[in-house]
């Protein structure tokens, strides 16, 4: 008799671990690194936001590699480490050279405009982060480089 | 009796193993052979982008980032032997990809690239989900898949004095 309530409370106690764990794991599903990383993209995005308003809306002329990242965002960041993608794969962030030298009013959606994308895809989630011209960011599963065409309006198109 | 169990027993196991095993081997061969249709299709752009280039001055078509551009530009340049010309501008990859063009080479001259060997000049829009990676082309026309693909690739080297 005390044998098969030995197995039962085994199986009580393996069920509450269960219900208590499940939700926890649902919470952190991608990690800690991930968090951070799209917390970098929307740092640079905010940052790139401010740049903006100081130079009259206006895009650095150089805004495609890490280091143009680097060198227009510079004063407004003291972290280097944000400009890093934290990709276990290792990547950096990368500004879309389809605005360089535009006027963010020659924007015609915000919403859906890339701003700055991971370098490389995460291997282990088959996307990247990506932060947009109005200063979101989010993960793009199935990343496709015809996400980076911007609709532009203006004079200058 | 006890033979005919074990025999039995043998079977189920060896079928069990095989239903495991065979399915993803069977659909990543499938894969590679869809990659493989792409990356020669990747080729014939690559090639049609050497003539665009010989016919006029050395240069880039200047549409060269997006599909539609390529579409336009190089249309004309395919081999004879492409049957299906609007078709190798998609590859073959189930996630709908498409080939783009480098934007660092758009209307610059060829000659200006430093190593060509080395210069990406057309590439997948997306990886391929299944396999991790990407078919790209050289600017000397050669073709291959990387794993994985890195947008700093993209950078291209230019012969000094060149802007």
């Amino acid at each position: 008799m005390s044998k098969w309530l030995g197995w039962a409370l085994g199986a009580l106690l393996a069920g509450v671990f269960l219900f208590v764990m499940c939700p926890i794991k649902t919470y952190t599903p991608r990690g800690v690194k991930f968090s951070a990383s799209i917390s970098n993209a929307k740092q640079l995005a905010l940052v790139t936001l401010e740049y903006l308003a100081d130079y009259d809306d206006r895009f650095p002329q150089a805004y495609h590699t890490n280091e143009d990242l680097k060198q227009a965002l510079h004063p407004y960041i003291d972290n280097e480490r944000t400009f890093q993608s934290i990709n276990p794969d290792g990547s950096v962030f990368l500004g879309n050279s389809v605005l360089e030298d535009r006027l963010l009013s020659d924007v015609a959606d915000k919403d859906n405009s890339v701003l700055l994308f991971d370098s490389k895809d995460w291997a282990k989630f088959d996307g990247r982060h990506c932060a947009f011209a109005d200063g979101h960011a989010k993960f793009i599963e199935g990343f496709d480089h015809r996400m980076l065409e911007v609709e532009l309006v203006g004079e200058e198109e | 009796m006890k033979k005919w169990f074990l025999i039995v027993f043998c079977a189920a196991l060896v079928g069990l193993i095989l239903y495991f095993v065979l399915p993803p081997y069977i659909a990543n061969r499938q894969l590679q052979q869809l990659n493989t249709s792409s990356l020669s299709s990747l080729k014939a752009v690559a090639l049609a982008t050497v003539l665009y280039c010989e016919d006029n001055g050395d240069r880039f078509p200047p549409e060269f980032l997006s599909n539609e551009g390529l579409r336009e530009s190089l249309t004309g340049y395919l081999d004879k032997d492409v049957k299906d010309k609007s078709a190798v501008f998609a590859p073959k990859n189930p996630d709908e990809a498409v080939i783009l063009g480098n934007k660092r080479l758009a209307g610059v001259m060829k000659s200006s690239i430093a190593d060509k060997g080395e210069a990406i000049m057309l590439f997948e829009s997306k990886d391929w989900a299944e396999l991790d990676g990407r078919n790209i082309s050289y600017a000397d026309a050669h073709v291959k898949f990387v794993k994985p693909f890195d947008d700093r690739m993209l950078e291209v080297g230019f012969e000094e004095g060149y802007e």
